[in-house]
């Protein structure tokens, strides 16, 4: 009889505790996103594997998410803080700086190594330090799109579109040629400080320039080189002599995939499955065509600007919560598998950061999603990335300002970018 | 003997005692956040130190705002976007006002209709002026067009841009002006304009001589809320062309907004909106001592 009661008493014990477990359920991994950027694509390969996770993703505006992580993050309370989040990569400066996010370089270094060398040095704080906060998650490429029949209606060769000197009559042919129809020879985005990352920063580094430059340690304007004065006097050109009309608003592609515009310089996502709806990669192919960046003469080597999400963790983590911590490190582990990167890829049609995408079986299961594959992953391969310093945004409305008063208002390039530089350097203290 | 029966029934204290709560939420909404925001302006709070603690920098943060070119760029800006905006809102405003109390048949439909901007939101009404300064689709284009005029660049301009601002925000304003105007004008009293007629007194001396020194309070009062309004307007300016192009129509207000929440600059936005308080407020008081004085 006492024995009974020993194993009724054990069972009761071990049924106890199994509820409990049971009543505890699996562990919440809150994760914070940009609005519309689709980790929620594998939320239940990375929910296999990693067991007993439950993955809780939000997504916020992308101002939104910023002042929410700074204010969130600032209170040093970690049960308020989300154990994984997406910040653009013009963030990273500004929010290392502010002691919010953990170094990872123990959880992504060695993985890192398979990653493009822009996106593996602008995971680094300061950029190609060997620190890493993150790990950068996907990208975008920009480059030359346009529709072949419009070209071709207006009796220009794709090819004038590959050089400064014979895109110029060219843009102005489309433009002169299809005025009569409601359609644009050349769409130029001039609504806000991206109109930089698409059209003076890419020709800026074809040219053999940079943005910024490290002078005895310390950061400085480069962007009012002659490579800067002939980029920016490239754009004027378009507007003055092609007769380019500026656009303030920017609908991301949209009006150009509905052929309002014959070319435009933009991001990849332009020619993708969202503004091509039901269509398939090879159908796209078929309808559009992509072009590097226009450069100066044969012989420059045509450069994109990639921008892209990079996945971190809140330091505060690391400091008051390690177990969320190591939790959370397991599942961007996880995240960072090369399976699951494809299967994000090309559930998202978003190009890759790293090499082994680049590799079957990757590469066609990618390629089946994502039109002009081949193109897109080898100009991400080669891309430069925006200096990620917390001034970043102070520094992108100067160099902006110096297009506009070139464009708009006559100034001379070299005034424009000099004027900026010294704006910037205030700026940058330098 | 001090008793709180005493103090309740005392004549001096049981105002204050039935305004203490009134005041306690006045301190909270208001004089709190102003006196924190003086607070954080005497420091130097970026997004970058908001953990780890922003050194105090006194006054410094006033200082260089009065070094800081763009501060001052920003002024002008907001000085031309106020007059025009007040002009146009107040002319406009009493005009529609004066039509409205002395037809009061169509008034009814009216004043429906004018109403309409005033209750939209102000992103609707950025969005919707976008689209009607479209270069090649705007409406405002294509009536130039039909009438043998040449379409403007109207936000890409940096001449142009300020004003099409303005023209936009006085579509937004005109109709509260025009609501408190008449509202004004149907306090006024018969009385002395039967007195003025007796003596003779022309339409045009009837409202110079009674209606606008009968009217001052109410223009006086309009004139202060929508100066503050339109000064410390940015939601509109924001959509339609966040300051561009090349800082043509950053105004304080908006130079404000991109130094705290888009450059992480706290201290420094704080710094500004301090300085615009002031300006706001010295500009109620000179209202107060030159419109609004009684004669």
């Amino acid at each position: 009889m006492h024995m009974v009661k020993r194993y009724l008493a054990w069972t009761l014990v071990a049924i106890l505790g199994l509820s409990v477990v049971a009543l505890a359920g699996p562990t919440v991994i809150k994760v914070w996103e940009s609005e519309g950027y689709g980790l929620e694509a594998v939320e239940q390969t990375i929910e296999s594997l990693v067991p007993g996770i439950d993955l809780q993703i939000s997504q916020y505006p992308y101002n939104e998410l910023r002042m929410k992580l700074s204010t969130t993050l600032a209170t040093g309370d970690p049960s308020v803080a989300p154990d994984i989040v997406m910040v653009d990569s013009i963030w990273l400066g500004e929010f290392v700086e502010g002691s919010y996010l953990a170094n990872l370089s123990d959880v992504v270094s060695k993985e890192a190594t398979d990653w493009f060398p822009a996106f593996r040095d602008g995971s680094q704080w300061p950029a190609g330090s060997g620190k890493y906060y993150g790990i950068w998650y996907d990208t975008d490429v920009r480059a030359t799109m346009y529709w072949p029949d419009l070209l071709q209606k207006a009796g220009v060769n794709p090819g004038d579109l590959l050089y400064w000197n014979t895109a110029i009559p060219a843009i102005k042919k489309l433009n002169d040629a299809l005025a009569s129809e409601g359609i644009g020879g050349f769409r130029l985005d001039m609504g806000g400080a991206y109109a930089a990352d698409f059209f003076f920063y890419p020709l800026l580094w074809s040219e053999g320039g940079d943005i910024l430059k490290t002078v005895n340690g310390k950061l400085e304007p480069a962007f009012n080189s002659e490579a800067g004065v002939r980029a920016l006097q490239f754009l004027v050109d378009l507007v003055k002599k092609a007769g380019v009309e500026p656009q303030m608003q920017c609908f991301w592609g949209n009006d150009w995939a509905a052929r309002k515009w014959a070319v435009y310089i933009h991001g990849n996502w332009a020619t993708s499955e969202s503004r091509f709806p039901n269509t398939t990669a090879q159908e796209r192919e078929q309808k559009v065509a992509v072009l590097p960046y226009p450069v100066s003469e044969p012989g420059k080597v045509p450069v994109t600007l990639s921008g892209g999400w990079i996945m971190t963790i809140p330091a505060i983590l690391q400091q008051k919560a390690p177990d969320r911590f190591a939790e959370a490190c397991k599942v961007l582990q996880a995240y960072i598998r090369a399976d699951v990167m494809a299967e994000y890829g090309s559930a998202l049609a978003r190009i890759p950061v790293r090499a082994a995408l680049m590799a079957e079986p990757y590469k066609s299961q990618l390629a089946k999603n994502i039109e002009f594959f081949n193109f897109y992953s080898e100009l991400a391969s080669i891309a430069r990335v925006r200096p990620a310093i917390p001034q970043w945004n102070q520094v992108a409305d100067a160099v902006f300002e110096a297009m506009q008063k070139a464009i708009f208002q006559g100034v001379d390039p070299q005034k424009a970018l000099d004027d900026a530089a010294t704006k910037v350097r205030s700026i940058l203290g330098s | 003997m001090l008793t709180l029966k005493g103090i309740i029934n005392g004549e001096r204290t049981l105002p204050y005692l039935l305004l203490a709560p009134l005041l306690l939420l006045l301190f909270t909404v208001i004089l709190f956040p102003f006196l924190w925001n003086f607070y954080i302006s005497l420091f130097d709070l970026k997004t970058t130190n908001l953990l780890t603690g922003a050194p105090f920098t006194g006054l410094s943060n006033y200082l260089k705002l009065f070094h800081d070119p763009t501060f001052f760029h920003s002024l002008g800006v907001s000085v031309y976007f106020v007059i025009g905006s007040l002009l146009g809102q107040f002319g406009l405003g009493v005009i529609l006002a004066l039509i409205l109390h002395y037809h009061p048949g169509p008034a009814r439909f009216f004043r429906v209709v004018f109403i309409v901007p005033w209750i939209l939101s102000a992103l609707i009404i950025g969005y919707s002026w976008i689209w009607m300064y479209n270069y090649q689709g705007g409406m405002i284009n294509s009536i130039l067009r039909t009438v043998g005029l040449q379409p403007v660049h109207w936000l890409n301009n940096m001449r142009m841009a300020l004003w099409a601002l303005v023209i936009a925000n006085i579509w937004r304003g005109t109709p509260f002006t025009m609501l408190f105007v008449e509202a004004g004008l149907k306090t006024i009293p018969s009385e002395p304009y039967e007195a003025a007629r007796v003596d003779g007194a022309t339409s045009w001396q009837s409202f110079w001589y009674i209606t606008v020194p009968l009217l001052r309070p109410t223009l006086t009062i309009n004139l202060i809320l929508t100066t503050m309004w339109t000064f410390n307007l940015f939601d509109t300016i924001l959509v339609m062309t966040r300051g561009g192009p090349a800082n043509a129509t950053l105004t304080t207000a908006m130079y404000m907004y991109k130094s705290a929440f888009e450059y992480g600059l706290l201290s420094y936005g704080a710094a500004i909106a301090i300085v615009m308080l002031a300006i706001n407020a010295l500009l109620a008081v000179l209202y107060f001592y030159t419109v609004g004085r009684q004669k």
